[in-house]
């Protein structure tokens, strides 16, 4: 089996502290010194006119810096060899690939300066084993070319070495007399030696960049072994394929004159910006079962093969689950009708989706919130992890369970779309059950079941899998696993709306008069896609395992099942402790989360509580609650004082004024609410004015702002609520966006005046 | 593509780590018992004299398994020889200890490295235990001794085997807090000084505080010679020692004079006089010259050639006051190079030793005037000096000899802010001209933070940071008086529109005058900060508004002054009427740059009366 590799040949990275990719130095230092000096001479004289520049137009002076020319040549061959293994002897394939990427910027001011300074590279880097030396080494070139034209070439081989390994050397290299004016110009060179490697090496030519580009270049020249996907992607120019005469793949690609773009809110680069992905890759004689078949050349390869190899990774799955593998999942079932009969509930008569979520259930507190003495702090900070979904771990544990379910396969909503995907990373699994094809994921401790994935939310054009007639009778080893998974046409992944993914904070606020303190007791309640990040922050490990301990029928609470065993009986103390420390800390969570959202002084926390954890299909919101002292909004005002309402929704999303005008289209995450419902009681011999400016009413097709406040009896109400309707908007629709959120913004100065009569 | 395998058996370890959440084990954590000892010993030709170190901790779990993260740094000079873990009592244990370079925040390249790993605890009530052996290989670098750790101590032994053959002195600082006790031992040719602690807390930091040689107990080494029948060896035995070396290694760099002196008389054409000449040459410095550290042996003490660092344009501090130091002799003014230990150290040279000072600057000696050029301040013009350095001890080269002197302290006018708004009242908008100037470490502080901008945002970065990042706060016309020379005030001014900023209730107006409320929030959190507090710099901020009322309004009544008078600080607040011209000052003095823990109730009460200040409304009426 192997893995893909991912290489972004971006440079612009490289200037961060980054380990580029593997590099490798197995050679002297004076032989390693020598090639560097001919690679140099080599690279430094390419005879491409776009590197003779030396000005940049006129327009371009104001910007940081601006990228003269960047371009990048892969060169990758291949030979065959006969070696003798100790058992006997065998072929073997040896790959040399040489990766060049060579950028030329020219530096307008002290950030481009700053940035350019300092340049670190992997330098070596060895992975050997008995049956292959793999090793790649790291050259890098550069100089300085001064306004007047003078070259200072920078002696590279001055690098210090910030790791100093046998398999692995890390090094840093000072750029000396760089000054704003100046064209830097530098290259990294990659030689990478490996054997039998199949590996699929992804190279991403991004057009795009902050800084403006006036040529960008890709070449690539490949042995006929090796094959090569490629797609351009909105609307990055073709990539010209060609043979030489030896046979050899030619890539190229070239763009001149990229304007500067800078990231935006709201963008989703996989479908919004210009770029093209390359897989290159060793190819096998006959190219089945996923590898690549020698010398083929696929230009937007169908969508249709990369199901295939996803299909592959299922029906392998499937067999592991059936063939070997599968017992934690047996186990689980087992543990699950035992829990259903305990319960005085006939495990065979629940629906789909009520053993589903049973099912579900039994396995986040037997395999996931399992309390591992020997692991007793990950066990603890299990809210802490994410997980990848595990929907071939889920499809099998729910088939088991003889639930209805299937995988949904998708790309997501940000990413590459359905037909422009080139491989199975690019596509996303999630199970489902019953007639309703609701969702199960895990993603994290916290997830409930029948909540769609944000990421996937209305995805429309997918595909379903599930296991052939065939394979469910008797699945075996060998062969195309591909041949185990049936694949079906989807179905539509609904939307959330607003209100299913919401914020909403009720406040009963009390004013003295005289104080700039007011007293609030709080209520929140978060829904959907808005939970997690407040879930792990709030919730104990302990809470949560003896919630869900409770709802499985488990008699005995976690210290007691420990006390009730002879091994565990021995750390019921130190558990005792753990659990102690954690819940010390749940206060400064809390004050925390306050001091986050509310961005005021918070002070005299207490009361604080979950009343509902939200990690339940049947009770799906987080619900908490919390008294506290809050600062920042009153103000005295003579005899009487103002209550600044607009600051209790924080600091609003404000568009910056260079972001008001927009072209692309808006791809947020989520579409979501939040809502503040305040009360405040009017305070003895005070009355209260301004109540008809708070309202406002900016209603339209994107979202809303709404904002009202009544006054019954002594109690001032004020509802305040910002919807945003939809993940997606198009660019037309930015005008609506700006309408409630400019009103949003505006609101936050909003006051009402507390007048002593 | 080929598939992937993903056995769920392997459930768990898909699983990510989403955070890693720095554990407190303050308190499940403790050392019950710690040995050291550091003994002089006779090395080889090329180290003659150096120290053994052996020291082990044995961690005690108090309530739940954990593991907690063990470093130990060295160097070219300091080696690590052996490591021993004990997990339990049990070797078994699966811990291999990795050794790295230490990648230090603004260090290039130094010979530190450390040596780490994740030390078990296995279970409540067990120990765990790590020894070191350590050696030294030249006194010069064995300076301090700490005693707090990163846990609580519990019974701490420390001992110094001092050879008859050895000459040093220990001083003892922050003892009085710690139960600490020492004796002293003669034994066979040797003095054994023994120091006991008893229940030492876990050293703490917290931001912006003094660095830990202000308060934690530790115990200086100065090194003063060896005499063995080789031959005496002197390392630090009086200050001259200590400046003769650094003297040497000044003396030893090969500055090229030739190129220097073109270079200089370069920068200075034209300009006559010696205060313009060095002005000229300091701002060449701080605007050409980057700071790249290597800190990588002697390359920690000595400097990089002066043209070196010329031509490479990058240095740190030694290399920018060797340049500076060679740019103005070759013009014939007086410039030497100076080392000084910054306020992070609570040292001076009364006490020789490498430890005492970090930081190397330039001084122009003006006709017996002494002007400090710091080419490591980017953005301060000469003769404003940055607070880190203020009223610290300076060794000022003077040939074979030395001069002992103080780096000059600046009040707090050095760094003014003044902000003066001129502005009137149309609607619910209050519409005028402001005027903003910096100076010294004020202007440094925008600077930096401009120039760490791109260019072709620095207006909009500008803009967003004089209107506090707030929509209702418009800005036009903005005028750059000066941005970009550091020997003058920063200056700007501006046209605003400051929107719905006066509220109408009934017949009344509401305005708030003052949004910049410079330490509204400043509080301290007395139930968790123990240490004082430090600023960047002393503060002077001043903000000065005008605002013409509208016809038909008054105001009826002015809120009350602010008058808080401390000896540290003071805040001062004011409204005046002048006719139709409603006027408010405030100032803030900061007239040092620190405030005490045993203050910090005082500070946050007077805190409270200046945001009770801010929060103070005008309220304007209708004129009957």
């Amino acid at each position: 089996m192997t893995s893909t590799t991912k290489l972004r040949l971006s440079v612009a990275a490289i200037f961060l502290c980054i380990g580029l990719t593997a590099s490798g130095q197995s050679k002297s230092n004076e032989r390693y010194y020598k090639e560097s000096a001919e690679i140099r001479e080599t690279v430094f004289n390419w005879d491409k006119p776009e590197f003779k520049v030396r000005t940049v137009p006129d327009e371009f002076n104001k910007a940081s810096k601006v990228v003269v020319a960047h371009h990048t040549e892969l060169t990758a061959d291949s030979k065959s060899k006969l070696v003798y293994y100790g058992l006997g002897f065998g072929g073997k394939k040896e790959l040399s690939i040489m990766e060049i990427v060579r950028e030329m910027v020219k530096v307008n001011d002290k950030v481009a300066v700053d940035y350019y300074s300092e340049l670190s590279f992997s330098l070596f880097e060895k992975k050997s084993n008995l049956y292959k030396k793999d090793n790649s080494t790291t050259y890098v070139g550069v100089r300085i070319i001064k306004p007047d034209g003078k070259i200072r070439e920078v002696n590279a081989d001055e690098m210090v070495l910030t790791k100093d390994a046998s398999k692995e050397k890390v090094a840093k290299l000072a750029i000396p007399d760089l000054q704003p004016g100046d064209i830097v110009d530098y290259f990294i060179a990659t030689d990478l030696l490996m054997t039998n490697d199949f590996t699929t090496r992804e190279y991403s030519v991004i057009l795009f960049d902050e800084a403006p580009t006036m040529h960008h270049s890709f070449h690539g020249q490949l042995g006929k072994k090796f094959a090569v996907d490629y797609r351009s992607y909105n609307g990055a120019p073709d990539v010209k394929v060609t043979r030489n005469s030896d046979d050899d793949i030619v890539i190229d690609v070239t763009k001149k004159n990229m304007p500067a773009f800078e990231t935006t809110l709201w963008v989703a680069p996989a479908v919004q910006l210009p770029f093209i992905r390359m897989n290159i890759s060793l190819g096998t004689r006959k190219g089945r079962y996923g590898y690549a078949k020698a010398g083929e050349i696929n230009k937007n390869k169908s969508a249709d093969e990369v199901l295939t190899d996803k299909a592959r990774t299922f029906g392998y799955e499937y067999y592991v689950s059936q063939a070997g593998g599968g017992l934690e999942q047996d186990e689980v079932v087992k543990l699950s009708k035992k829990r259903a009969k305990a319960a005085g509930t006939d495990f065979s008569d629940m629906r789909d989706e009520e053993r589903a979520a049973f099912v579900y259930y039994n396995l986040r507190f037997s395999k996931i919130l399992n309390f591992d003495i020997d692991a007793m702090e990950r066990s603890i900070r299990s809210g802490e992890f994410t997980f990848n979904g595990l929907s071939s771990y889920l499809f099998n544990l729910m088939r088991k369970a003889q639930v209805r379910t299937g995988v949904l396969v998708s790309s997501t909503r940000t990413g590459f779309r359905m037909n422009e995907v080139m491989e199975e990373d690019d596509l996303r699994s999630t199970t489902f059950v019953g007639d309703q094809k609701k969702f199960i994921t895990i993603r994290s401790i916290y997830d409930v079941p029948f909540e769609t994935p944000q990421d996937i939310e209305g995805m429309g054009s997918t595909k379903t899998f599930g296991i052939t007639p065939r394979a469910l009778k008797a699945v075996g080893s060998g062969g195309d696993y591909a041949n185990n998974t049936e694949q079906s046409p989807g179905f539509k992944v609904p939307m959330s709306d607003p209100s299913a993914n919401a914020h909403i904070d009720k406040l009963k606020i009390s004013l003295i008069p005289g104080q700039n303190t007011v007293a609030v007791k709080r209520n929140t309640t978060i829904r959907g896609h808005y939970k997690r990040d407040t879930q792990r922050a709030l919730i104990l490990y302990e809470d949560f395992y003896e919630s869900e301990r409770k709802l499985l029928g488990e008699e005995m609470s976690l210290l007691e099942k420990l006390e009730d065993s002879k091994r565990g009986r021995k750390y019921v103390e130190e558990v005792k402790n753990a659990f102690a420390e954690a819940r010390k800390k749940q206060k400064d969570a809390f004050l925390e989360e306050a001091k986050g959202w509310f961005e005021q002084e918070i002070t005299n926390l207490k009361d604080y509580k979950v009343e509902s954890m939200g990690v339940r299909h049947t009770a799906p919101d987080l619900v908490y609650s919390s008294s506290f002292d809050m600062d920042g909004l009153v103000k005295k005002a003579g005899n009487n004082f103002i209550f600044e309402v607009g600051k209790i929704q924080a600091s609003p999303l404000t568009i910056k004024p260079e972001q008001r005008k927009r072209d692309m289209d808006i791809f947020m995450s989520f579409p979501r609410s939040i809502e503040f419902q305040v009360e405040v009681k009017v305070p003895e011999g005070y009355t209260v004015e301004g109540l008809e400016a708070i309202n406002k009413n900016v209603v339209n097709d994107a979202g809303a702002f709404v904002a009202s406040a009544t006054l019954t009896g002594d109690m001032v109400r004020i509802v305040m609520s910002r919807k945003y309707n939809h993940a997606y908007e198009p660019s037309a629709n930015w005008d609506k966006l700006l309408a409630f959120i400019d009103a949003g913004s505006e609101w936050s100065n909003s006051k009402i005046l507390f007048r002593k009569k | 593509m080929p598939p992937k395998i993903l056995l769920p058996a392997l459930l768990l370890l898909c699983a990510q780590p989403v955070l890693f959440a720095q554990k407190d084990n303050d308190n499940n954590v403790r050392i019950s018992e710690s040995r050291r000892e550091f003994r002089f010993v006779k090395g080889n030709s090329a180290n003659p004299v150096q120290v053994q170190e052996q020291s082990t901790r044995t961690y005690y779990c108090n309530s739940y398994r954990t593991e907690i993260p063990i470093v130990e740094f060295y160097s070219d000079v300091e080696k690590i020889d052996d490591v021993e873990i004990l997990v339990d009592q049990s070797r078994k244990h699966g811990v291999t200890p990795r050794y790295e370079y230490y990648n230090s925040d603004g260090i290039f390249y130094s010979d530190a490295r450390v040596c780490y790993f994740q030390l078990p605890l296995a279970k409540q009530a067990t120990t765990s235990k790590v020894k070191f052996s350590k050696t030294i290989l030249d006194p010069h670098y064995f300076t301090t001794i700490h005693f707090m750790e990163s846990q609580q101590v519990n019974d701490g032994e420390l001992r110094i085997v001092v050879p008859d053959w050895m000459q040093l002195e220990l001083k003892e600082l922050n003892f009085a807090r710690y139960r600490i006790t020492k004796t002293v031992e003669k034994k066979g040719g040797e003095t054994i000084y023994t120091y006991r602690s008893v229940n030492l807390p876990a050293l703490k930091r917290e931001s912006s505080s003094p660095g830990i040689s202000y308060y934690a107990p530790h115990i200086m080494v100065l090194n003063k010679y060896s005499e063995t029948k080789d031959g005496r060896i002197t390392f630090f035995n009086t200050l001259a020692d200590q400046y003769k070396w650094y003297h040497s290694l000044v003396s030893s760099v090969e500055n090229d004079k030739s190129q220097l002196a073109a270079r200089a008389k370069e920068i200075t054409t034209g300009l006559s006089g010696d205060e313009a000449k060095v002005r000229a040459i300091y701002q060449w410095v701080q605007d050409n010259i980057r700071y790249i550290a290597f800190e990588d042996g002697i390359a920690g003490f000595k400097p990089e050639k002066a043209q070196e660092v010329m031509n490479k344009k990058y240095g740190d501090c030694k290399g920018m006051a060797n340049l500076m130091t060679e740019l103005l002799s070759s013009l014939g003014i007086d410039a030497r190079r100076c080392w000084i230990g910054t306020r992070h150290l609570a040292y001076d040279y009364s006490t020789p030793s490498l430890i005492v000072d970090n930081h190397m600057i330039c001084v122009w000696m003006d006709k017996g005037k002494k002007v400090f050029l710091d080419g490591t301040e980017k953005y301060i013009g000469l003769g404003e000096v940055a607070e880190r350095i203020q009223g610290r001890q300076v060794l000022i080269e003077d040939g074979d000899k030395f001069i002992l002197d103080k780096v000059p302290v600046a009040n707090y006018l050095q760094n003014t802010a003044y902000e003066k708004r001129t502005l009137s009242i149309e609607g619910s908008s209050v519409k005028g001209r402001i005027t903003q100037n910096w100076k010294g470490e004020n202007k440094e502080m925008l600077l930096s933070g401009l120039h760490a901008v791109k260019m072709d945002k620095q207006e909009t970065a500008l803009k967003s940071y004089l209107g506090d990042g707030k929509q209702n706060f418009e800005i036009s016309g903005l005028k750059i008086n000066n941005l970009l020379d550091y020997n003058k005030d920063a200056s700007v001014e501006y046209d605003v529109n400051w929107k719905d900023v006066v509220t109408e209730f009934g017949e009344e107006s509401y305005l708030e005058v003052d949004n910049r409320r410079s330490l509204e929030n400043f509080r301290f959190d007395t139930t968790k900060r123990t240490l004082p507090y430090w600023f960047y710099f002393k503060d002077h901020l001043v903000f000065e508004t005008d605002i013409k009322l509208p016809a038909g309004k008054k105001i009826n009544e002015l809120p009350g002054n602010l008058n808080i008078k401390q000896p540290g600080y003071f805040f001062k607040g004011e409204y005046k009427l002048n006719g139709p011209t409603l006027s408010y000052r405030c100032e803030i003095v900061l007239n040092q740059s620190e405030i005490r823990p045993e203050h910090f109730s005082q500070w946050n009460r007077d805190i409270d009366q200046l945001r009770n200040f801010y929060n103070q409304q005008i309220v304007l009426t209708k004129v009957k």
